[in-house]
């Protein structure tokens, strides 16, 4: 057969690429939103000629710039936009004369109503250590840097197995933990400034810092 | 197949991990092409870059929280080749149709 000389089956020659003009996953997706899709279904089910469950289903999906080029969704892209202009104030709600002295990503583990871990952003300011969620606004935890009596870096290990350097940050109400990009950093940023009385029994942070477990364990 | 809680939490997180990161990516072109759309004013372009890398670092955050980093690449690998397989099928139907003759099983 003559196809198969321009068959991927059979290469010409040994310049053939064995790889890769395969698509990813990615790469199907940006396709798929970059044209859009139009899904137009009308399906009714029917047993012994009587219809007893109708579908009609009309469904766009593509990026919002491919709708806007169709004109489409423009309404509610202006609309949104407006919304989100007018309530531009989404940056961490500061006390005065607070200021920011360390931003990372990170997160809290919430005791109650469940014990989950809420990701966020901490921050650490000259007078509170704070974890921040920007979208939905919400201030996941926080504390007055006088108040915290103790803090230490906990390894435990994780879901998958591997093992985290967690923040326990001990406060009148208990001990908390937090997560952050780079714990720590943290720790010293809370060792260095923000504890202003030295705290006994905490050790200096080296390769085993899991020296007072007791007073910290919740 | 040996399925305790911890193996299912694991396989459960690496899904809906990876399931964020491809939207993650889809999220990330999209906004590359609404602002060289033009339309989005200066403030709009740094709002969503910031959020953009915010959510990227969340994602990264989750990954070596949970210690999933290897298995999200695994089902990353595996996901990209169904796709691959899915979108060659229907670009070369003439190469699946030929296989039966060319190499018969």
């Amino acid at each position: 057969m003559t196809a198969d000389l321009r068959s991927p089956v059979a290469p010409a020659n040994g310049m053939e690429p064995t790889h890769d003009l395969r698509a990813g996953l990615s790469d199907l997706l940006d396709v798929v939103l970059d044209k859009g899709v139009y899904l137009d279904l009308d399906l009714v089910i029917t047993v012994a000629d009587v219809p007893l469950i109708g579908v009609s289903l009309r469904a766009a999906v593509a990026g919002v710039e491919t709708m806007l080029e169709h004109g489409l969704m423009q309404g509610w892209d202006e609309q949104i936009r407006r919304s989100g202009r007018s309530g531009a104030d989404r940056e961490v709600p500061l006390l005065d004369g607070e200021e920011i002295v360390l931003r990372l990503s990170g997160g809290h583990l919430q005791e109650s109503p469940f014990r989950t871990w809420r990701p966020g952003i901490v921050y650490v300011t000259s007078g509170r250590l704070l974890v921040w969620r920007p979208d939905p606004r919400e201030l996941l935890w926080q504390v007055a840097l006088r108040d915290v009596t103790a803090v230490e870096l906990r390894p435990e290990a994780s879901v998958g197995g591997a093992d985290r350097l967690r923040v326990c940050v001990v406060t009148p109400q208990g001990p908390a933990l937090l997560t952050a990009a780079a714990p720590r950093r943290l720790y010293d940023t809370l060792r260095a400034g923000a504890l202003a009385q030295p705290v006994d029994g905490v050790g200096a942070p080296g390769p085993n810092p899991r020296g007072d477990g007791d007073d910290a364990g919740g | 197949m040996q399925v305790d809680e911890t193996s299912l939490k694991n396989g459960l997180l690496t899904l809906v991990v990876t399931l964020v990161e491809v939207i993650e990516e889809a999220l990330e072109s999209q906004a590359i092409r609404r602002i060289e759309g033009g339309e989005l004013t200066d403030d709009e372009q740094e709002r969503l870059g910031q959020a953009l890398l915010d959510l990227d670092e969340a994602i990264t955050q989750i990954k070596d929280d949970h210690g999933l980093t290897a298995s999200v690449a695994d089902l990353r690998r595996g996901l990209d080749d169904v796709v691959g397989d899915l979108v060659d099928r229907l670009a070369n139907p003439a190469r699946w149709v030929q296989e039966p003759d060319g190499a018969p099983r």
